[in-house]
């Protein structure tokens, strides 16, 4: 049986791990105390939630982890492995791609040098560039350390920053709360990108975060058909989501402009499925869905809910 | 590396209180419980405790989880500072009696190889799990190399599940009492 660092050394705290019953009476109360008069800045308030509700901030650092977890996994061979990214881009670019991604919102944020990429068309040269000028020899380990290090500082700059801050991302403007629910959009379909790439089960995202992501998309479906150029003046529709994450229903106008009347088309479909389209990782053709009322809507509608991928 | 970890480092980094009261839930014990094997003083040792969870708390960003789990982490920080601890007194010591002029410790003295410290603690594990009774490394490895459960290590062995259970407890006691000498000799430099 072979023992590796790693597991001897766990065996070896294991080991001398103390009792927590050995603990000594108030310590706990002593060292958070002390920290808490280190003067390290808190957290942004508008970050709490008095019912304990997820927000954008929370779900970005679980998918984070998860994703940086499934990296440490990979085997050399697997960083190699071609993704369906960008005519094939490998496991090893596609996460170089997400250091340009964390560095530009980072620069958007005022934390960190501009990078220029005004428009969606600049995604993915412009980030991925940005990343190559010094990490473009590097091996996968320290791509995946640097990664690392710029989805923290992202942490670390929108957790001081707060939710409602302004920020622009390419051609999107919005709130910072709302750019780290396309973030974990992003983390979360690249995750599932690389998951194909080498064989491995997609990841299901847990019901809370498959919730808040779908009703944030819900809410701005009305800009999703303008983006896309689908508008539908005058109409409305109701999505029934279904299946983990799902269990609520949404109304949205079809115009911007509108106020949502009733419903002139009702789309029953999993708040999952709802989630891989608004990824570019499920086609309008194959995500399953129910319909009740005007079907000449629905495309339309499914168009404009995969506005916002941005690839 | 875990997902629970990664994301308890996240909210470390992100100012979450919360996250530092969990991250001391978790791993007081083996802080504690190292720095007290060291220092051989539960004062002291609540001191290092202290020191470390601040650090933490401070500077949760140099923890890598590219390089080891947080766990070994902190168990580095705390080994790290205990002896520091251990041979400032024992300079001081020597200063009060006189013996040999004393020098600062020195940043570089200070600095912490985590891929040295961790190779030495794991050859220091293996040479004590070498020392183990049959029965007690037996289940040490099904455990702890076998990624058992106590329920298998008791089939796998077939013995009943509370025998297991004890054997592991065992060994584990018997594990701290051989790494002690090592773990408390100041001239440890690749822990330290």
């Amino acid at each position: 049986m072979d023992m590796s660092t790693s597991e001897l050394v766990d065996v070896g705290l294991d080991a001398m791990s103390a009792d927590p019953a050995e603990l000594p009476a108030a310590m706990s109360a002593r060292i958070l105390g002390a920290a808490q008069a280190t003067g390290r800045p808190a957290r942004h308030s508008g970050w709490a939630t008095d019912d304990g509700q997820l927000t954008s901030h929370a779900t970005f650092i679980t998918t984070v982890a998860e994703l940086s977890q499934l990296l440490s996994t990979l085997a050399p061979a697997d960083w190699m492995q071609p993704t369906e990214v960008a005519g094939g881009m490998s496991v090893r670019d596609l996460v170089l791609h997400l250091v340009g991604v964390e560095r530009y919102l980072l620069g958007q944020l005022g934390r960190a040098d501009t990078i220029d990429a005004p428009t969606v068309e600049h995604h993915f040269p412009v980030l991925h560039a940005a990343a190559s000028a010094d990490l473009g020899g590097a091996d996968a380990p320290a791509v995946a350390r640097a990664w690392w290090l710029a989805a923290m500082d992202l942490v670390a700059a929108t957790a001081e920053i707060g939710p409602d801050q302004a920020v622009t991302y390419h051609d999107l403007a919005g709130s910072v709360g709302g750019m780290l629910v396309i973030r974990t959009f992003e983390v979360w379909t690249h995750d599932d990108d690389i998951r194909r790439a080498v064989g491995l089960p997609l990841n299901v995202l847990d019901d809370a975060r498959l919730s808040l992501m779908s009703s944030t998309l819900m809410g701005v479906l009305p800009y999703g058909l303008a983006r896309a150029g689908t508008v539908q003046a005058g109409r409305t529709v109701r999505f029934d989501l279904t299946g983990p994450g799902g269990g609520a229903a949404f109304v949205a106008s079809l115009s911007p402009d509108e106020p949502p009347g009733d419903p002139d088309l009702v789309i029953e479909t999993s708040a999952l499925d709802l989630c891989r389209l608004a990824s570019n990782r499920m086609s309008i053709d194959d995500i399953d869905v129910r319909i009740d009322g005007d079907r000449s809507l629905l495309r339309p509608v499914l168009v404009g809910a995969g506005a916002f991928a941005m690839d | 590396m875990s997902t629970d970890d990664l994301t308890l480092a996240a909210r470390l980094v992100a100012a979450d209180e919360g996250a530092l009261a969990e991250a001391y839930e978790r791993y007081a014990g083996l802080v504690y419980g190292l720095a007290r094997r060291v220092l051989a003083d539960e004062a002291m040792a609540e001191e290092v405790t202290q020191e470390v969870f601040v650090y933490l708390w401070e500077h949760p960003a140099k923890f890598d989880p590219t390089r080891g789990t947080m766990r070994s982490w902190l168990g580095v920080l705390a080994h790290r500072r205990s002896v520091d601890r251990v041979r400032v007194e024992a300079r001081r010591s020597r200063r009060e009696a006189s013996v040999a002029p004393v020098g600062q410790v020195t940043d570089a003295q200070n600095e912490v190889d985590d891929e040295l410290s961790r190779a030495w603690l794991a050859g220091c594990v293996r040479e004590a799990i070498d020392r183990l009774p049959p029965e007690q490394r037996e289940a040490v490895m099904l455990a702890y190399f076998g990624n058992r459960t106590y329920r298998q290590v008791a089939t796998e062995l077939a013995i009943p599940e509370g025998t297991a259970k004890s054997r592991l407890r065992l060994a584990l006691a018997k594990l701290d009492d051989l790494l002690r000498p090592s773990l408390t000799d100041q001239d440890t430099p690749a822990w330290t």
